[in-house]
């Protein structure tokens, strides 16, 4: 009896659902936001900028840290459904970890079936990218080369079973750091305080 | 001082120390290799959009991420490294550390937003030192959870009723 009651008091609810409702939201808009960057570019003409035009720039530049605001999305969700809930720092970063892990396999999902709807996707984003390389002023010819020669390479390994899994497990690592800072964060600003 | 939470502190010290690291990009060593591709590049790729007229350059390759955020980890991580030294700061009710990261939240957005709708161009250091002041104010937040300064008491409140059950 006294067991059980007190296994009552150490029970917090579940978490998991805060956790995905913030990697589904994050992962997508994250998403969105690239693939409108991509196709900008592709759809531009070459202007010999490094990454394209300048509606690039805007989607990149509104994509910056987007990647780490769903922990604290997801701990504003968890207080508020549970209302008067302490959420210590530890758990604040646990819950920013499984965010992280989440968002970035939504995106590793949905790059990959973006690939099955529009198959020419990377195909055309290598091409418009090596467009604007070779139309850039006052680069070496010879580096230039190199530079094609590293983007195509790059582009050809990234559909592969080992690139797809690198550049999950980097996403995974620097955003799961970076959420589980925000996710202490939103348990300061959100959990109830412990004393 | 009384510490608290030590695991969980030294954990965030190595983790930012190690981002800041990352986020020098390859130049810092040399690598070589064009840079757009250099891991650390793309370690960073979710987290910031790197577009290297917006970053610092070290060895002739710009770093992972841009002026702003390399301003934000390097604040934050030099900030958490420093913390037993400010940890005894009190600050007056209406400079909180939450305010005061709100408020640098705000000024950020308002910089990248006018910089977007051209009200202004804002340049490498403008950004890096707006940066410098989230990640400041952000680990600021943490100045009172992993190390405790005790207050001499000077005997003043002695008797009195200073707490208020709310």
């Amino acid at each position: 009896m006294e067991e059980s009651q007190q296994q009552t008091v150490n029970e917090q609810p579940s978490y998991w659902t805060s956790v995905g409702i913030a990697a589904l939201i994050f992962g997508i808009l994250y998403f969105a936001i690239s693939l409108i960057g991509g196709y900008a570019m592709i759809n531009s003409e070459p202007s010999g900028s490094m990454f394209g035009n300048m509606n690039q720039t805007v989607s990149s530049s509104i994509a910056c840290l987007v990647g780490i605001c769903g922990a604290i999305l997801a701990i504003w969700h968890y207080s508020k459904t549970y209302g008067g809930l302490s959420i210590t720092l530890g758990k604040g970063a646990l819950i920013g970890l499984y965010v992280a892990i989440a968002t970035a396999i939504v995106v590793t999902v949905l790059n990959q079936f973006w690939n099955v709807i529009d198959p020419t996707y990377t195909e055309r984003l290598m091409d418009s990218m090596i467009a604007n390389f070779e139309a850039m002023e006052g680069v070496p010819e010879g580096q230039k080369q190199q530079m094609v020669d590293s983007i195509a390479s790059e582009f050809k390994n990234s559909n592969t079973l080992w690139g797809i899994t690198k550049g999950f497990l980097m996403n995974t690592v620097i955003l799961g750091i970076g959420n589980l800072i925000t996710g202490m964060i939103g348990a300061k600003i959100f959990g109830k305080d412990e004393g | 001082m009384q510490t608290k939470q030590l695991k969980l502190y030294f954990l965030v010290l190595v983790l930012t120390c190690g981002i800041v690291l990352v986020a020098l990009g390859g130049g810092l060593w040399n690598q070589s290799g064009f840079w757009l591709f250099q891991w650390q590049h793309q370690a960073f790729q979710m987290l910031c959009h790197q577009l290297p007229e917006r970053s610092f350059w070290i060895n002739g390759q710009p770093m992972a991420v841009c002026s702003r955020c390399l301003g934000i980890y390097s604040a934050f991580a030099i900030f958490w490294i420093t913390m037993p030294l400010w940890a005894k700061w009190t600050f007056p009710n209406l400079l909180s550390p939450k305010k005061l990261a709100l408020s640098a939240l705000i000024l950020n957005f308002i910089d990248v937003v006018g910089n977007m709708l051209g009200f202004w161009q804002n340049t490498l250091l403008s950004r890096l030192v707006l940066g410098i002041l989230l990640g400041s104010t952000g680990a600021l937040i943490f100045s009172r959870d992993f190390f405790l300064t005790t207050i001499k008491s000077k005997g003043i409140n002695h008797g009195r009723v200073t707490t208020t059950n709310s």
